[in-house]
């Protein structure tokens, strides 16, 4: 439990860090970087466990507790909300964000789950 | 520095509650739960963003949002269960998640915001109903 309490803690802080900075030159691609990168993350994490190179305590702190944790769907919902229920000039950009985001997002797992296999 | 340390509290607090809720429901119902009740609170504290900020401290806010909000959803999880569900060739399923998390998460955004700005208002009546009171008995 205090595994997951550091490893979500990290997480929001990281979150925070690299999305405020892309959120400030291009909104809302800040939530969709950190999103596919914990995506990656989670995908290679996934695969090294069923690989048993790493143990289940490890596991739990990086899964539950990092990758979720800078990964959020709570502002992404919010914002893609406030996009395609808002102006009509930023429905296009809330429905290129929410595809890109559910797409790249299955491409990012698939991308760290099968990396590790090109190396081993 | 400060922001940091509020961000990390919620965002342990977050990750907590998602690990034990998501633990104890069945797959994948877990994150669906987590990620709603997540967009639920969002909402709710959204409201506070421009006009209303008063009432909660921007710091006590921005670890509630970035913080834990942030930390009770996930996407990782809710991709990879949707990759799972694609490796088992289960197409229908994997699109019907998509579909339910995205429409309950946007309209529980929605909820929110309604839900915050109905007690506001309910609140701000009754405080304007008590100024009524009073000034009509001093009078």
């Amino acid at each position: 439990m205090l595994l997951v309490c550091v490893g979500g803690g990290l997480g929001a802080v990281a979150r925070y860090l690299l999305s405020g900075v892309i959120n400030k030159k291009c909104h809302p691609w800040g939530t969709f970087v950190v999103n596919v990168l914990g995506c990656i993350v989670f995908g290679i994490c996934i695969k090294f466990f069923l690989l048993n190179y790493i143990n289940s305590q490890f596991k739990i702190f990086l899964l539950s507790g990092f990758c979720g944790g800078v990964t959020t769907f709570s502002t992404f919902s919010s914002e893609t909300a406030h996009l395609l229920l808002g102006n009509k000039s930023e429905i296009k950009i809330g429905l290129q964000y929410l595809i890109a985001s559910i797409l790249i997002g299955l491409l990012g797992i698939s991308i760290g789950y099968f990396l590790p296999n090109v190396f081993s | 520095m400060l922001n940091l340390i509020f961000v990390f509290i919620g965002g342990a607090f977050g990750s907590l509650i998602r690990y034990m809720v998501s633990n104890r429901v069945i797959l994948p119902y877990g994150t669906l739960l987590v990620n709603i009740f997540g967009c639920f609170i969002l909402g709710i504290l959204s409201v506070f963003v421009l006009k209303r900020a008063k009432y909660i401290p921007q710091k006590l806010r921005l670890g509630l949002t970035s913080g834990f909000c942030g930390g009770v959803t996930t996407f990782s999880t809710f991709s990879y269960e949707v990759f799972v569900y694609i490796q088992k060739t289960l197409y229908i399923e994997a699109l019907l998640y998509v579909c339910v998390s995205l429409i309950l998460g946007i309209l529980f955004v929605y909820f929110g915001i309604e839900f915050c700005r109905l007690c506001l208002k309910l609140h701000l009546d009754n405080k304007r109903a008590k100024l009524r009171q009073e000034f009509l008995e001093g009078e």
